[in-house]
């Protein structure tokens, strides 16, 4: 046990917690922490957040503006469509569908391709180089592309559009994940473990892995912006998530025909987008901008 | 009685290919031999790129040899697995930061070899870590430090302890004194000296400074160009050195002395 509090003795922070301030000195990148934070927390629980059921319509109140408008009602709190459906819900049963499932996406992409990048990073030669480069054929395809392929296929719906981003996905995971544990593989310190007789399996997990975490947490990011626009793009084409269902990407494409009636239909679901993908977006690169200045001080 | 460490023909090419073509070999290390008793230091000198590394590598089991073997207790060591090499040779590198993970506590990485060659309980071998690192002189304290909120003195030390927390019998250092200035320097070889004794611990160091190893060594291995030159005792090559290279390693420091009215005072 240190024996602390005798003395006043100033501490270094660890690897990570240092990575944690840096990101903490820069407001943008708190505020879209913030942001971030929040969009998820409103998407486990939307739930029971909504006021009301998003299918719900009132007949007596079509086409309501915002309350801050003179002619708007507070219990409509972003007005409603022309179907007399309250926006708030909606963009708050959205965030399931524009968040989550992007969500679950990149959790499968990051898992498997995690584990086929360990796996080449940690074997050599030909094994190395076909597991590296199994999939790489994917990645001369766009992603929309390849999503349009397979709807083509198998018809539009949510799962076909999560399978088509998941596979897009795994390659750029496979080749983060195998070339930082190549970087790491020839440092010292893992000669030294390795001299110590530690297993590879505890090679991989306790002493690589710890100081690759920060790429994975960037590439996570990188990812799941990617994956909420391409199902927010292919909601809106209507290839995706099927019209009643909230979607943000489908809201703004039936708002089109009534944009100059009813522009909050169209301008609130667009701003709960921008403001996710930005935050996802300003926080990868401030975690990025991190590891760069910590590379630089070492 | 079998000597306990003995090197037979060892020799050491490293391939440099160049995109298809067959590649071209290139020899750090010729074929040597020489052999070491319990107790003993033995100092590995010469110029920049004689191979003096390779062969602390090699003896470490860092990197394999391509010919030769080496034995230990009469055992060859390319049919042992690193673990059970570990529990007999260990190596200090170089650059000790950079031998040291900079995510792990320094407690946790001096554990890692108790996990893999002892049936030690968590307990024990915290209480062993902490005995290792007063030992070299830091403080139970400095288990929970990661490795870059120590001075180098101190990283140092924690490569030392990592050395020999198994207690094994031979302990090889590569240039590991180098980046150090002189005063810590020599409370290290001090330390170093002090742990020989008591734990009776056999040392190979690669070294370039003459009077470290003038202090320490009992015998002295030359490189050159891979080859090795010379191998004796001490005394005898520093009395009766045979080659040039010899004399001028082992008596660079008057090499240097500058003329006594040559300031710029003048």
């Amino acid at each position: 046990m240190p024996n602390a509090n005798i003395y006043f003795q100033q501490r270094e922070p660890s690897p990570l917690r240092q990575l944690w301030l840096h990101v903490n000195s820069n407001p943008f990148a708190v505020v879209a922490f913030y942001i971030l934070s929040l969009a998820l927390v409103v998407m486990l629980g939307s739930a029971w957040l909504t006021p009301y059921s998003p299918d719900a319509q009132f007949a007596d109140a079509i086409l309501q503006p915002p309350s801050w408008d003179e002619s708007g009602e507070i219990n409509f709190l972003f007005g409603t469509d022309d179907l007399g459906r309250d926006i708030l819900s909606r963009i708050i049963a959205g965030s399931v569908y524009s968040l989550g499932y992007p969500l679950i996406a990149v959790v499968i992409a990051a898992v498997i391709g995690i584990s086929i990048g360990a796996w080449a990073g940690m074997s050599r030669g030909v094994q190395s180089s076909t597991l590296n480069h199994l999939l790489d054929v994917i990645l001369s395809i766009p992603s929309l592309l390849l999503a349009l392929v397979i709807i083509a296929m198998l018809g539009p719906s949510l799962i076909n559009v999560m399978f088509a981003i998941t596979l897009v996905l795994i390659p750029q995971f496979i080749h983060v994940v195998h070339n930082a544990i190549y970087d790491e593989r020839y440092k010292e310190y893992v000669t030294a473990s390795r001299l110590n007789g530690v297993t590879r399996w505890y090679m991989l997990t306790r002493v690589i892995f710890p100081n690759i975490t920060s790429v994975l947490v960037m590439q996570t990011t990188f990812a799941l912006s990617t994956a909420i626009l391409d199902i927010a793009a292919l909601g809106f084409l209507g290839l995706g998530v099927q019209a009643p269902a909230p979607e943000w990407g489908t809201m703004l494409a039936r708002s089109l025909d009534q944009v100059y009636v009813s522009p909050w239909m169209m301008v609130l679901p667009g701003l709960a987008l921008f403001l996710t993908i930005l935050s996802i977006n300003v926080l990868g690169d401030s975690i990025r901008a991190a590891i760069a200045e910590r590379v630089r001080n070492s | 009685m079998t000597k306990l460490l003995d090197v037979q023909a060892i020799s050491k090419y490293y391939v440099h290919k160049d995109g298809w073509m067959p590649g071209q070999r290139i020899c750090a290390l010729e074929p040597l031999s020489f052999s070491l008793e319990r107790g003993e230091t033995l100092a590995i000198m010469g110029e920049t790129g004689s191979g003096k590394s390779t062969i602390a590598k090699l003896i470490a089991g860092a990197e394999r040899a391509s010919a030769g073997e080496i034995f230990l207790n009469g055992q060859a060591m390319s049919s042992m697995t690193d673990q059970q090499r570990c529990r007999h040779v260990r190596m200090i590198f170089q650059d000790s930061l950079r031998s040291l993970n900079p995510q792990i506590t320094v407690g946790k990485q001096l554990c890692e070899p108790l996990i893999f060659n002892t049936q030690m309980s968590p307990q024990d071998q915290k209480q062993r870590v902490h005995e290792v690192l007063r030992k070299v002189g830091l403080l139970p304290d400095h288990y929970h430090f990661y490795p870059h909120m120590l001075a180098s003195g101190q990283q140092q030390r924690v490569c030392i302890a990592r050395a020999i927390v198994l207690e094994p019998q031979i302990v090889v250092a590569d240039e590991a004194f180098v980046a150090l200035d002189p005063s810590i320097r020599a409370q290290i070889i001090n330390l170093i000296l002090d742990l020989q004794e008591d734990m009776g611990i056999s040392f190979i160091f690669v070294s370039h400074s003459a009077e470290i190893v003038k202090h320490v060594s009992d015998k002295i291995l030359i490189m050159h160009r891979g080859k090795m030159i010379e191998f004796g005792t001490t005394r005898a090559l520093i009395n009766h050195p045979e080659e040039q290279l010899t004399k001028t390693l082992l008596h660079s420091e008057h090499k240097y002395k500058v003329p006594l009215h040559s300031t710029t005072k003048e």
